[in-house]
């Protein structure tokens, strides 16, 4: 009752004035009529109704709840405190708003890539398999969690822990029909892939074991339901259409359920069909029975009651009894080393209740870095408001004393000034969401995926919402409390009589002012050591020599819509590499197999007769185009290069880098002899040349041996090829004449991830360059913050002591003795704040050294930088006031009393 | 006025009909031979009360010399209320008066 009242009570008091009206005139119309003058008349009408404030306050009491109103009458005086000082609030709110925006921000990511389940029902009994060491074979993907079509199959239909096993293979494929062929990513999945991960049909139906019987011969496709409602506007006909994938038919069977976007987090999967169709999507890798072929991936769901313990006992026997009847392939009675190797893989099982984490295991250290820089950043906001909220009660213990002294307890001026905190900290959890969305966004943007193909998203949802309100309330209390506590003590009798003084404020005060301090000090070494370790990093992945000149070169994926025939193939990249070559502004062009600095890989044994066979080494392969090293700008040390003369002539010619020269030729130039690929295979190579070392997969590590391959020796399997397009200028004026030559090549190729060189290499350093960007930006903002707050207490310990120092100086002390008094105030606290920052510095240090680059975790220079850095910014910020106490002038001061 | 007896009373004054603050409290006074005496400003809050537990209800209209005045109406369960309190009250002072037994 009393609620609805509330709520309407001004038109309550409007009414009741009303009435009060009423009977006010009634009683005056009686009076007169009883023969009374008017205006004594209405004097004793009000008389006759008795105590009208009294009257007034019963009915506003009826009309309030108790709590709520206090709230509210704290919360009106909080506006007007912050108006009466917007400089105050804007600093407070700002320094909040970044602190919460930050802590948003990498929250969004965090819990989108660490912290969320997989949308299916259960996630949690969800497990992927793994094996690790020992690979024989060919491996693609991740290396750990791949298995054979034929060791999965033994492996799901023997089992009896879990529910299911599926497994799931992810490719890219063109997808044809639309007004321009588009590459998609897609899913070839097993039978069971719906089944065991649980998820339900939005339309039609989902694939089923039936599905999957043989090999081609079942053309059908389950959608995205996002892809769908896209691609398709949400068509309910589409299923029973026909879609046609890299050129070959398949019927739309159905749309998954909303929200599933397969078991790779980040990364969705617009289109699943049956893995049984993998040889007519690449025909190229027909593999489905080879059992020394690594590439599926297996999911499986645990059996209610079964642990994930016991099922990992389960399947290691069964995976080593498997181990067994594979080592009746010949390979092994061929290569008896191979066997030992073989023997000693280790199969494991570990939690999918997030999906494939490759993208977690990528980001879930930097990610964690990053949350604890940002709760550094939070801290540091937070003891600086604390210290501005000091000072302001300093400045207002007259007025607080006032309110002690008629009457006020000391809990509800806490209450207030805690009602203030929390209103500026609910201003800057509002600024905070709106910083936090664009950091995020601005964050994803620097990512290295295809934004179209990456679902990790910016905008803040419930549950980021949610974060930010719990972390707005923390920070509320934890800037609030102490100071409210504080200020409210003000003694009247202390405060009011002090007066004179000019200035108020107990020593108690500046102790926890003081203490504020030192925390920042410490936090912003801590995060000065972490940027230094960063971008020390960073500088020394920069300083590595790439061996290319990728500052002009423009890079894309080429592939053909649907598969070409070999000749076919042949006769097309050589014109493509034609065409390319004569468009405005470039000045070289040439193509490699295996995309450079992305992870990817191909290396093999190479047989050298001049080296003994137990000694052969590894190389990394490339198959290339004529043009490619002028397009990157790798040196030819000996020899030739690969011209259009060799191109399908039939005779296999190659190159090898100087590493591989140098190690296993004495240095000596090999031109004109012959090795073969792979172990004890024939020499049907011929070397026509030596070129300069250059980095292939990734930018780290030793130098790698390579050996380039002319590309028309293995046209058959190649699908995509990665192009390097040299400009003459700036290599974004010359993409899009590259687009349009390509078209006019053939309008059947796809174009995927057209970029500058520079950002596919700065994509492999993106942790790094994030780490260190971000870390150096957290720093300087908190160091900014520590700077301020030391000034800010120092400035108000010299205005408490003016007394004091003009007295001393009256009596004759030296300006250096003034200067002393000043630093002794502010020393302790400095180094206070330094070794705490250095201490946990050290473990800092520990905790990141794998995202380090030839840099220890306590390099001297990064620790002597940032301890010098912040001793001379709060040099400066102490010796300010201090020069401003030798400048106090004792005769002024002494008049003031 | 004896505690708690206001309520009554102001629900047996709308009892024959609807009436404003200023003419409830008359009622009372003259009703009671100006025994019981109605502050005006504690009269309204009661109302109000009343009004909150549903035992009366109010609108606007004009009053006998034609001013602006608020009615209240003695609703249904405020009939029922009265008639509950009444019987009560009526308890209560039997009980009273045989403790005090005959006046000397």
């Amino acid at each position: 009752m009393t609620w609805r009242r509330f709520l309407h009570r001004s038109r309550r008091h409007a009414e009741f004035r009303g009435e009060i009206e009423s009977n006010i005139a009634h009683e005056t119309d009686e009076n007169i009529a009883r023969g009374i003058a008017p205006p004594d008349a209405r004097a004793a009408a009000h008389r006759r109704f008795g105590n009208l404030s009294l009257a007034l306050e019963k009915e506003y009491r009826m009309n309030s709840v108790p709590v709520f109103d206090t709230l509210l009458q704290d919360l009106r005086y909080s506006v007007r405190q912050i108006k009466a000082q917007p400089g105050f609030a804007a600093a407070a709110v700002l320094s909040l708003a970044l602190g919460i925006g930050a802590n948003t921000a990498i929250f969004t990511l965090t819990d989108q890539i660490i912290v969320r389940l997989l949308p299916v029902p259960e996630p949690q009994s969800l497990v992927q398999l793994r094996v690790d060491g020992g690979r024989i074979g060919s491996n693609n993907g991740d290396g750990t969690h791949t298995f054979s079509y034929p060791t999965f199959k033994a492996l799901r239909d023997t089992q009896n822990v879990f529910t299911g096993i599926t497994g799931q293979v992810i490719s890219g494929a063109s997808l044809t029909g639309g007004d321009r062929p588009e590459m998609v990513r897609i899913a070839m999945v097993d039978g069971n892939y719906f089944q065991v991960t649980g998820v339900g049909a939005r339309l039609g139906r989902l694939l089923t074991p039936d599905d999957n019987i043989k090999p081609n011969g079942h053309p059908v496709a389950v959608l995205q339901y996002e892809f769908w409602k896209s691609n398709y506007r949400s068509d309910a006909a589409i299923a029973g259409q026909t879609i046609r994938l890299n050129g070959s038919p398949f019927n739309v069977i159905g749309v998954a359920a909303e929200g599933f976007e397969g078991t790779t987090v980040g990364f969705p999967a617009r289109i699943w069909i049956p893995v049984m169709m993998r040889p007519t999507i690449s025909p190229t890798n027909p593999r489905l029975d080879n059992e020394r072929d690594s590439w599926f991936y297996p999911y499986a769901r645990l059996k209610p009651g079964v642990s994930m313990g016991q099922a990992e006992a389960a399947m290691r026997v069964l995976y080593r009894q498997r181990q067994e009847e594979e080592l009746s392939n010949p390979l092994f009675t061929q290569f008896p080393q191979l066997r030992d190797s073989f023997l000693k893989q280790t199969f494991r099982l570990e939690s999918a209740e997030q999906g494939d984490g490759g993208l977690r295991r990528r980001f879930e250290r930097p990610l964690i870095v990053l949350q604890w820089l940002v709760a550094a950043v939070l801290l540091t906001a937070c003891s600086n408001v604390a210290g501005l909220l000091l000072a302001r009660g300093a400045s207002r213990q007259r007025e607080i004393a006032i309110r002690r002294a008629i009457g006020a307890g000391r809990a509800r001026i806490a209450a207030q000034l805690l009602t203030e905190s929390a209103l500026l900290a609910g201003m800057g959890g509002v600024a905070g969401i709106a910083i936090g969305a664009w950091l995020s966004k601005s964050l994803l943007a620097s990512l290295p995926f295809d934004q179209a193909n990456f679902t990790i998203s910016a905008i803040p949802d419930l549950r980021v919402l949610g974060f930010a309100f719990v972390v707005t309330a923390l920070t509320a209390l934890f800037f609030g409390l102490a100071p409210a506590w504080q200020n409210s003590a003000a003694a009247p009798s202390v405060t009011l009589r002090s007066e004179a003084a000019g200035i108020a404020g107990g020593s108690a005060s500046v102790r926890l002012r003081k203490a504020f301090v030192a925390v920042q000090v410490g936090l912003s070494v801590l995060l000065l050591l972490g940027a230094g370790l960063f971008v020390k990093t960073l500088q020394n992945l920069r300083r590595i020599d790439l061996g290319i000149k990728s500052e002009n070169v423009v890079t894309m994926g080429v592939s053909p819509a649907f598969p070409y025939e070999p000749a076919r193939k042949l006769q097309l990249f050589r014109e493509l590499m034609d065409n390319l070559g004569r468009a405005p502004g470039v000045a070289a062009v040439g193509a490699n197999s295996t995309q450079l600095f992305m992870g990817g890989r191909s290396d093999g044994s190479v047989t050298i007769p001049e080296v003994p066979e137990n000694s052969r080494p590894q190389s990394f392969f490339n198959w290339i185009t004529p043009g490619y090293f002028e397009a990157l700008g790798i040196p030819m040390k000996a020899g030739r290069g690969f011209t259009w003369a060799d191109w399908g002539g039939g005779r296999r010619v190659a190159v090898m880098n100087e590493q591989i020269v140098k190690e296993y030729y004495n240095n000596q130039p090999p031109i004109g002899r012959s090795f073969g690929r792979g172990m004890r295979a024939p020499l049907d190579t011929e070397i026509v040349g030596v070129f300069g070392n250059s980095r292939y997969h990734d930018v780290r590590g030793e130098i790698p041996r390579q050996t380039f391959m002319n590309m028309d020796s293995a046209i058959a399997n190649i699908t995509t090829i990665n192009v390097y397009a040299r400009a003459t200028g700036d290599p974004r004026t010359v993409m899009a004449a590259l687009h349009t030559e390509i078209q006019r090549t053939d309008p059947n190729l796809v174009v995927t991830g057209m970029r500058p060189l520079d950002e596919q290499i700065n994509s492999r350093i993106v942790n790094e360059l994030l780490l260190s960007f971000l870390a150096t930006g957290f720093a300087v903002l908190v160091t900014l913050l520590a700077v301020i707050g030391l000034y800010g207490v120092l400035t108000f310990a010299v205005a408490r002591r003016t007394r004091e120092i003009g007295i001393r100086m009256a009596l004759g002390a030296e300006a250096w003795a003034v200067v002393r008094l000043i630093v002794s105030e502010s020393a302790p606290v400095i180094l206070f704040g330094i070794a705490a920052g250095v201490a946990a510095g050290y473990g800092l240090g520990k905790y990141i050294e794998n995202q380090l680059y030839e840099v220890k975790p306590d390099d001297t220079l990064v620790f002597a930088l940032t301890v010098g850095a912040l001793l001379a910014a709060a040099a400066l910020a102490t010796l300010l006031p201090a020069h401003r106490a030798t400048r106090i002038d004792p005769a002024h001061v002494l008049r003031m009393d | 006025m004896l505690l708690g007896t206001l309520d009554m009373l102001v629900l047996r004054a709308l009892l024959p009909a609807p009436a404003h603050g200023h003419t409830i409290a008359h009622v009372i006074e003259t009703t009671s031979e100006d025994t019981l005496l109605v502050e005006h400003g504690s009269l309204y809050p009661a109302l109000h009360r009343l009004e909150d537990k549903g035992y009366i209800a109010s609108f606007w209209g004009n009053s006998e010399n034609n001013r602006k005045a608020k009615y209240y109406r003695l609703t249904k369960t405020g009939k029922d209320h009265l008639i509950g309190e009444r019987s009560r009250f009526e308890t209560l002072v039997r009980a009273i008066t045989r403790v005090l037994g005959p006046a000397s």
